[in-house]
């Protein structure tokens, strides 16, 4: 059977050589319009409300979150201290902005800690954040002790390791399951000799420290961690499937990406259906 | 009875929505749908032989005749598929028939539950649509289908919708809000719909959700790996579900894929089934076929049409 070469299209959002402009319009618009959208179907609205972002990264999506939804207070979290001057720079050229919004904060935190009050926000949000944390259901420990006890948890994962661009690789792997059909000796030669260094090293320590969590795992961790989930979405796309993944169970293939809305619940010993071994 | 804007997708497999959209969601969508997933992959059904398995009214056979003009195709059921029927539905819906009868190259045979009586490799094409939700033996029914396609041949298969997913019931008409199979007891559905519908049609639906394998979309795979295919490719069906505390046990992966459509081909060996996908996919069954008996025993209404032990087709 013929398997036309496909696009890696869609996955600009995460591929770091694309151009400046595209990679903010994927997180200032369409990311955080994403999330407002989905608390928005439920009938919440986050204006003057207290929010959280864990795993905030660059911090362009909680710009484009206060901007649009007004939320009371703001405070994205990453282990990496989150740069502000280049946010405000970029914010001036790309929204021509002079100075970052009141109420938009940002603390550096430590791989399992929230520096933060017990219950001191309504709403906490993750984007693109899940398939990095070593010790998930620790971090949502945390995540659900900072959240009021009527709070909602939003949490977007894209894209699940298991499925094409799962390795994170797609612009030196845009027909994508490298993950399972190239050893990582041979990865880490071409990445490194396709270039550029800096950017090269830093996706594949990217890569090198993937969870590997699949839909049911971060399931079965929320559940661990006493969340339960209300409502969930998951991002599937057309997919060829190359000999060497054959074997893996079809959903995790084929199911790339989630969204989901998660309230608190009594912590428990994970989701009775759900297989909770991390088999990476 | 109301049916809102979510549920109004699901038009497709209600047995109370009008025939009108029943007749177009397959003879136009479905039959469609079909010729578009092979044609993403090259693959046109022109000039080829093509068997569908499981093809209930047959009303989809009759849209791929039409649009995909294949040499040939027959509908397997383990119901006949009633020709008379299809053809007044077709011309009820204002479709042209040269002749006005059934185009020459589509036939309906009669196959029984794991068996289809056709040469082997006598096929290029096999295909199915919404029927391995209904299939008691799933791999002897795969098995069976490998025999008849030719070596190069490739098997479509689509599935909507699973057993775990908010209308996996196939009871939608009754139950527009979804997840009734975890929000209520058998003999309360029963109930709900004895006094919501014409007793032959419940009686057959309540039957049909009875016996539905409860199926998932990795123990499809591991069900076509166990007969000898390959997937080589799929799509998901998934859509936002809001997940109701009785369901809130359930994988992720299993509440939100409602549907898959893929395509197989044949494996040089069947291979042993994977890990956890591995598990007998049949839960219903025949056990399933028996509460659904004592059940019904209770009213008065259609015990006749029990026993035609069946579920095959495209309800």
């Amino acid at each position: 059977m013929s398997q036309p070469a496909e696009p890696a299209a869609g996955c600009d959002h995460y591929s770091k050589s694309v151009d400046s402009g595209v990679w903010w319009q994927a997180h200032f618009d369409d990311a955080a319009q994403t999330i407002i959208d989905f608390f928005g179907g439920d009938g919440i609205s986050l204006t003057g409300r207290r929010v959280a972002d864990v795993g905030c990264g660059d911090g362009i999506i909680d710009l484009g979150v206060m901007l649009k939804a007004k939320p009371q207070q703001l405070v994205g979290f990453d282990l990496l201290t989150t740069d502000v001057e280049l946010l405000t720079e970029r914010a001036g050229q790309h929204a021509g902005l002079a100075a970052l919004p009141d109420g938009l904060f940002f603390a550096t935190s430590e791989e399992v800690r929230l520096p933060a009050e017990d219950a001191s926000f309504d709403f906490v949000i993750s984007w693109s954040a899940f398939e990095h944390i070593a010790e998930p259901v620790s971090v949502l420990r945390e995540v659900r002790r900072i959240m009021t006890d009527d709070g909602v948890l939003f949490i977007q994962l894209w894209p699940f390791y298991h499925s094409r661009h799962g390795s994170h690789l797609v612009d030196w792997y845009p027909e994508g399951f490298v993950q399972h059909r190239v050893p990582n000796a041979e990865i880490l030669h071409h990445v490194t000799a396709a270039g550029p260094p800096a950017m090269a090293s830093e996706m594949l320590e990217v890569y090198r420290t993937l969870n590997g969590i699949t839909a049911d795992e971060l399931q079965d961790a929320l559940w661990r961690a006493g969340f339960r989930i209300v409502k969930v979405a998951l991002d599937a796309e057309t997919v060829h499937i190359p000999d060497e993944v054959a074997h893996l169970p079809l959903s995790r293939v084929a199911v790339s990406g989630i969204k989901l809305l998660a309230i608190k619940a009594e912590p428990s010993e994970g989701a009775p259906a759900s297989k909770s071994v991390l088999d990476r | 009875m109301s049916v809102d804007n979510e549920t109004a997708a699901s038009g497709h497999y209600s047995g109370t929505s009008d025939p009108t959209i029943w007749f177009r969601s397959h003879f136009d969508q479905a039959a469609g749908e079909i010729v578009e997933f092979f044609a993403g992959d090259g693959i046109s059904l022109k000039g080829s032989r093509v068997a569908d398995v499981g093809c209930g009214d047959g009303i989809t056979d009759l849209g791929l005749a039409q649009q995909a003009e294949p040499a040939r195709l027959v509908g397997f059921d383990i119901r006949p598929t009633d020709r008379e029927h299809l053809l007044e539905l077709a011309r009820q819906a204002g479709v042209e028939l040269p002749g006005d009868g059934l185009p020459a190259n589509l036939d309906f045979i009669t196959s029984g539950e794991v068996r289809l009586p056709a040469e082997d490799r006598s096929f290029d094409y096999v295909v199915s649509w919404s029927a391995f939700e209904h299939i008691l033996e799933p791999v002897p029914l795969l098995r069976e289908i490998r025999r008849i396609l030719t070596d190069e041949g490739v098997l479509f298969i689509q599935l909507w919708p699973f057993y775990h997913s908010m209308h996996g019931t196939h009871l939608v008409d009754w139950f527009p809000e979804g997840f009734a199979q975890y929000r209520h007891d058998d003999e309360h559905i029963l109930a709900t719909m004895q006094a919501d519908g014409d007793p032959a049609l419940v009686a057959e639906m309540f039957q049909a959700y009875q016996t539905l394998n409860r199926i998932t979309a990795d123990e499809l795979l591991a069900s076509l790996r166990q007969a000898g295919f390959r997937v080589a490719k799929l799509a998901l069906q998934t859509d936002a579900v809001h997940i109701p505390e009785q369901a809130s046990h359930l994988a992720a992966s299993q509440v939100g894929i409602s549907g898959i459509k893929l395509l197989a081909v044949k494996a040089g060996e069947p291979a042993p089934p994977v890990g956890a996908a591995a598990s007998t996919p049949v839960r219903a069954g025949r056990k399933g076929v028996r509460v659904a008996r004592r059940l019904l025993q209770r009213t008065d209404s259609a015990l006749a049409r029990l026993e035609t032990s069946r579920p095959g087709g495209s309800r």
